[in-house]
């Protein structure tokens, strides 16, 4: 029985059955009983009491099934659902998002049985939004999907949580940002003997949620003027998740060039220009040479200043 | 080669046999052998068995095969080709196959008269060269495979007959194999572009992959720049259609080979395209993921699935899954292309997130490296700081240990920069290379906590042991400014200048200004230090040390009584260091503030900022400075009494700090004022009885007790106090009282001294020794002398011989200018004493006597050294010493009387009789009066030796005397 039943709050379920409208034919799913047969049914609705289903696709007769009585429900999958999935595979992000969204919105009925094809379409239409850079719309599906009262299982949790910092990039509230992204991190001991780190790490998460993580906390102190930490975190985004996601890496690469363009040492460190021009270089090559002219000067080798060694003489 | 291929290859081989067999008369058993084979290859995968059923065959019909069975009989080969092919004898199966074609042509019949009437064609007479091109490709004779499965193409196989996808990958991985990567590459990306038509399966076009990446990575350096470009547009085509599932990646190793593929690529210098391929390989976390979806798909439990799962979850809680080692290349990757802030932000990430990596250490290690290039010093400490307390014993730990020492140091943690530089530089030699930072960190870290006296033998060594050492500028200023703290004036501003003239862009030239300005100070050259001071605020306006320097020039201007001038710059010193938080410069400012004022005698404005002092910086440094300061100001204003009592209160505190140096000169002070007002007396009850002591503390005591005795001992107050010596003596009793533990060194040294000067040298011994016992050197030399006096008086030898080392140990250890005449007549009287005649000129009275300015024991010194000659046999030497002592010192009767009578007997001893006489007479005349005693034992000596020569020369004693002296 994987059903979380948990989830479904009754009374929010009343509100939302009595909101939204079914626009789309109902989704075939199989459905084990206990002590019984897997057996075919069109799925209209899911609430506390149960799944309402039918066995005909126009919805009559319509039974109701309770939870309890179920072993197993496998949806399948609706029209669009491939599609969407390609689009964003195809990196078209804001297609992918308004198809995932619009199977989100027709399935709004099921949203609250966990990993429906609604709930599931909630989170890749905020996930696409999000790849797509359009923060707001992060927020404003996250908010449909709040009041449809999706329900998705734990390995969604955590990013769904995200998600949420996500939407305050939308709104440019940076220190609102900082404070979700807080929470993320590890508690850090001043007590102890050994000083904390300048950046606090995050709590153990896959790595592509780091990179998320570290990429918000990095933009909201780029803006804060936070410039050394958000530097540290721009690199963590590109790194920690081997630049497996490439919008973001893309996005962390010009955020850490654009930081060491108006770094003070840049002019006189060898150090911090040697950085510029790897950073510039490795951008060009990943990127199809398309580094902003901004930057250009960064694709200069910098000279390595003569070593003490090297240096006049004591006299 | 695929394994579906080679299935329905040996299914079409049986149905051919199976109908010869069927048959055949003559060899029924031959359909069941090879039925046989053909299931042990299928169903059992027992090559080695199917092998031998393959071997029987041929053994019993091979001989007459061709005419028995005609072209069919190539099968046989071919399924013994097979064998060998998945036992890997490549070479031989190669030869099978080429048997299988050359020798059982589909146009070979079997003879008319043959029993048998098999007469069917050889189903793999094609096939088998594809078969004989894998061969040579497995044997990566990659020339010969191309050629072969050229040659397979060009029979124009059917369909049915092979893969054209394995067959297309096949070659692509020998073209990229034999060296000619874009070729490989361009087939490769057809397949791939292809790859739905030609229903390749993508684990198949992955293993080509490899082999292209591992190409990329053996491509000659002149091809590398084109070859990264080629390979980043391939990957931009196919890298989504390469993607295999996270599972699928795991259970066939790809994970591991394109992992290897990239540590290559990055030891050819094409970095930036390995860390791009580093992103396909996924994390251990989604391989369970992915094998979890699967199993969701299930409605019933799968064994298969759970053990799988199992295996990569223990992978990831072992703690060392496939991501770290990606992480660990990607970190070398970037680093390599000069990317430190990611190659730091993986070893941080890894360093958190992988606690049981077996590179921990090393991962550590480069978190702590990296972020000292990155210049996160607090990091650094970090994860320093952590490798130390993790691996005190690791081969990396005097790395880290260094790493951690220059960003400790350059971030002003001094007290932990002394621990690890002790540690670092133990066991090495001074001047050794690695002895470098430790030494200037050590010296530095003392400068800046400080520890001024122990700084300057530190910074010196540095300064002389590594004239080319990198921080060679911060040692030279810390020698120099360690010396004006030291208030060794001349040789630090010569330092100083020095330092100017070859560092005159320094970023401590602000500092080294402020000192320069401090020693002309020093040396009362106060308009060139003002003159300096000028120079530091026209070129330092932000520096840290304006408001010092201000304070600096205030003094100037109160030395001169240009007192106006002073108090503006004091005002603004002050002003400036309260707005950047330095209290203990606006708590000196004002101070100095009030010090203007009261000399002024402006009561009102000193009271004002006196009470402001009071109000800010209550316990500061300063404090009894400034009461003590402002007491002309507070007894005018009738708040004398309030000032004392602050006074007192601030002895308490002091005392309850055990802050010793301050507490001495809140007494000094204290007991001077006190005493100003109410008297010697009075001063000395107030000691005895002084308010709020509270009880345990003993220190304070013995503080209080040594003022007072202080105050008794002083000339000026020795008629002020009716019983002086009782007063001295029950002040000395109370000192005595109190643990030794509680007592200062110099509490301690007073003691014995008083004992010494009493007369109880044995008492005074365990005083001297505490201090001589005690890690803090202070007035261990005047104890040292006190010990050594003791033990040079002792009638015993051993303890006289001690005294020896003793004396020495001043003379050549402590130098102490004061101490070293005196330990140098102590060494001459004990080795004198124990008739060590050579020693004691040698090592002591030649030295004495030659130091003319040396204390009040000439006399002494003389006649010893004439003692010593004389007893060396050196005649000269010894009436010369005898001459030094009773020619000028006659009045230091007991050695006068002795070396005039010795010289007498010495000239007596050489024949010169008249000249002795004379010297006797000359003797009795000036002593002849005294009455007898120790000191004038020699004088009745020598009257009977005057006597004798008298009778000898044929003189009248008696009548040269009275004459003489008429």
């Amino acid at each position: 029985m994987r059903l979380i039943l948990s989830l479904l709050a009754a009374a929010a379920m009343i509100g939302i059955f009595s909101q939204s409208a079914q626009s789309a034919d109902p989704l075939l799913a199989q459905i084990k009983v206990k002590k019984r047969a897997s057996d075919n049914y069109y799925i209209l609705a899911v609430d506390s009491k149960g799944v309402h289903c039918s066995k005909n696709a126009n919805g009559n007769p319509k039974t109701v099934i309770p939870l309890s009585q179920i072993d197993n429900l496998q949806f399948r999958m609706p029209l669009g659902w491939e599609d969407a999935m390609a689009l964003q595979q195809a990196r078209q992000y804001e297609k992918a998002a308004a198809a995932f969204a619009a199977i989100a919105k027709d399935y709004a009925a099921i949203a609250p049985f966990v990993d429906s094809p609604s709930a599931l379409a909630s989170y890749w239409a905020i996930d696409a939004y999000r790849r797509s850079g359009n923060y707001k719309e992060v927020n404003q599906e996250r908010v449909r999907a709040m009041a449809r009262n999706v329900s998705l299982s734990e390995r969604y949790k955590d990013e769904m949580e995200i998600f949420r910092a996500w939407g305050h990039i939308g709104s440019q509230a940076w220190k609102e940002l900082l404070l979700v992204v807080n929470d993320w991190e590890l508690p850090l001991s001043t007590s102890g003997k050994i000083p904390p780190p300048a950046t606090p790490p995050f709590k153990p998460l896959p790595a592509n949620l780091v990179s998320q993580l570290a990429f918000l906390r990095a933009t909201a102190n780029e803006h804060l003027k936070n410039d050394a930490l958000a530097l540290v975190d721009y690199a963590r985004v590109y790194t920690v998740d081997a630049g497996r996601e490439e919008g973001l890496t893309r996005l962390s690469m010009l955020g850490a060039l654009r930081l060491l363009k108006r770094h003070p040492e840049i002019s006189f460190q060898y150090t911090v220009q040697k950085q510029a021009h790897a950073l510039a270089v490795l951008f060009n090559e990943r990127f199809q040479n398309s580094l902003p002219k901004e930057f250009d000067s960064f694709l200069t080798p910098p000279v390595m200043p003569e070593t003490s060694a090297d240096a006049a003489p004591e006299k | 080669m695929t394994k579906r291929l080679l299935v329905s290859v040996i299914a079409s081989c049986s149905f051919a046999l199976g109908q010869a067999t069927t048959v055949s008369a003559q060899a029924p058993d031959v359909g069941e052998l090879y039925n046989k084979a053909v299931q042990l290859v299928e169903r059992d995968k027992n090559y080695a068995a199917a092998l031998k059923e393959t071997n029987d065959i041929i053994d019993r019909f091979g001989q007459h095969a061709k005419e028995d069975f005609g072209a069919t009989f190539g099968t046989i080969y071919y399924l013994k080709g097979i064998c060998l092919f998945n036992l890997k004898q490549y070479g031989d199966a190669f030869v099978e196959f080429e048997r299988c074609h050359k020798e059982f042509p589909n146009t070979l019949r079997p003879d008319r008269n043959a029993s048998t009437r098999a007469n069917v064609n050889n189903a793999h007479w094609r096939r088998s060269v594809f078969y004989m091109a894998a061969c040579r490709q497995r044997e990566e004779s990659w020339g010969e495979a191309i050629k072969i499965y050229d040659q397979f193409k060009a029979l124009n196989p059917e369909r049915g007959e092979y893969d054209p996808a394995t067959l297309e990958l096949n070659v692509a991985t020998c073209y990229i194999n034999a060296g000619n990567i874009k070729h490989g590459q361009a087939l490769l990306d057809s397949v791939i572009k292809r790859r739905g038509e030609l229903r390749a399966k993508p684990a198949a076009v992955f293993t080509a992959f490899v082999a292209l990446v591992n190409g990329w990575s053996e491509v000659p350096a002149e091809s590398i720049e084109s070859t990264v470009k080629s390979a980043h547009a391939f990957l931009d085509q196919n890298i989504d259609a390469l993607r295999l599932s996270a599972y699928d990646m795991a259970r066939y190793k790809f994970n591991w080979q394109i992992y290897q593929g990239c540590r290559g690529l990055g030891n050819t210098g094409m970095e930036g395209l390995g860390w791009r391929l580093l992103g396909i390989v996924p994390e251990t976390i989604r391989v369970v993921k992915d094998l979890q979806a699967r199993k969701q798909a299930f409605t019933s439990t799968n064994d298969k699935l759970e053990a799988e799962i199992a295996v990569y979850e223990k992978e990831i809680s072992d703690g060392n899954p496939i991501e770290l080692f990606v992480l660990l290349e990607e970190a070398r990757l970037l680093e390599l292309r000069g990317d430190t802030w990611g190659s730091f932000a993986i070893y941080d990430h890894l360093a958190v997130n992988f606690p049981k990596a077996k590179s921990r250490p090393e991962i550590l290690y480069n978190a702590t490296r990296t972020a000292a290039v990155i210049r996160d010093m607090v990091t650094v400490q970090h994860h320093g700081l952590t490798f130390l307390s993790e691996y005190p014993n690791h081969k990396l730990t005097e790395a880290v240990s260094a790493l951690l020492l220059e960003q400790l140091f350059f971030n002003g943690e001094y007290e932990k920069c002394l621990g690890i530089a002790a540690d670092l530089r133990r066991g090495k030699e001074p001047g050794a290379p690695e002895r470098d930072l430790p030494d200037f960190a050590y010296g530095g870290s003392l400068f800046y906590l400080g520890r001024y006296g122990e700084a300057q033998p530190e910074v010196d060594l540095h300064v002389e042991k590594y004239p080319g050492s990198r921080f060679r500028e911060h040692s030279l200023y810390h020698q120099a400014g360690n010396l004006v703290k030291l208030f060794k004036y001349p040789r630090a501003a010569r330092l100083l200048d020095d330092f100017m003239e070859k560092y005159p862009e320094s970023i401590l030239m602000d500092l080294v200004l402020y000192d320069r300005a401090t020693a002309h100070y020093g040396m009362d050259q106060l308009e060139s230090c003002v003159k300096v001071i000028g120079q530091l605020k026209d070129r330092f306006p932000n520096s840290a040390v304006f408001d010092r320097a201000l304070v600096l020039e205030g003094d100037v201007f109160q030395l001169k009584e240009e007192f106006n001038s002073a108090r503006k710059v004091y005002a603004e010193a002050r002003a400036m260091a309260v707005d950047q938080r330095h209290d203990e410069t606006a708590a000196n400012a004002l101070f100095q503030m009030i010090a203007v004022e009261v000399a002024q005698e402006k009561w009102d404005a000193a009271i004002k900022f006196y009470d402001e002092f009071m109000a800010a910086y209550p316990g500061s440094y300063f404090e009894p400075n400034v009461i003590v300061s402002a007491m002309p100001a507070l007894e005018a204003k009738g708040r004398a009494d309030v000032a004392l009592g602050k006074l007192e209160e601030i002895i308490i505190v002091l005392g309850e700090r055990r802050d010793v140096s301050q507490l001495e000169r809140a007494l000094a002070s204290y007991a001077r004022i006190y005493g100003e007002k109410n008297g010697a007396e009075a001063l000395v009850r107030r000691l005895e009885k002084f308010p709020n002591v509270p009880v345990r503390n003993d220190l304070l005591r013995a503080w209080l007790a040594v003022t007072r005795l202080n105050v008794l001992e002083d000339d000026a107050n020795k008629k002020k106090f009716k019983n002086l010596d009782a007063e001295i003596k029950v002040a000395y009793a109370d000192l005595k009282a109190l643990p030794m533990d509680d007592l200062s060194n110099y509490i301690l040294t007073k003691i014995g001294q008083n004992l010494l000067k009493g007369g109880e040298p044995l008492e005074a011994l365990p005083w001297f020794d505490a201090v001589r016992a005690r890690p803090n050197p202070e007035l261990r030399d005047i104890a040292t002398m006190g010990v050594a006096q003791i033990k040079a008086n002792s009638k015993s030898s051993a303890m006289n011989a001690e005294a020896i080392d003793l004396f020495r140990e001043i003379i050549e250890v402590y130098k102490t200018p004061s101490l070293i005449p005196e330990a140098v007549l102590g060494l001459g009287r004990v080795l004198f004493k124990q008739d060590k005649w050579k020693a004691a000129l040698d090592d002591a009275l030649v030295q004495y006597i030659e130091n003319k300015n040396w204390g009040q024991a000439r006399a002494e010194v003389s006649w010893m050294a004439g003692r010593c000659y004389e007893e060396l046999g050196k005649g000269d030497e010894a009436m010369h010493a005898y001459l030094n002592v009773y020619l000028p010192y006659t009045s230091q009767i007991q050695y006068s009387a002795d070396a005039y009578y010795r010289a007498a007997s010495l000239m007596q001893k050489s024949g010169k009789k008249d000249q002795a006489y004379k010297t006797l007479t000359d003797m009795l005349l000036r002593m002849g009066h005294l009455q007898d005693s120790d000191k004038t034992r020699s004088i009745a000596k020598a009257r009977d030796l005057h006597l004798t020569l008298a009778r000898e020369l044929g003189k009248n004693a008696e009548e040269d005397l009275k004459r003489e002296k008429e």
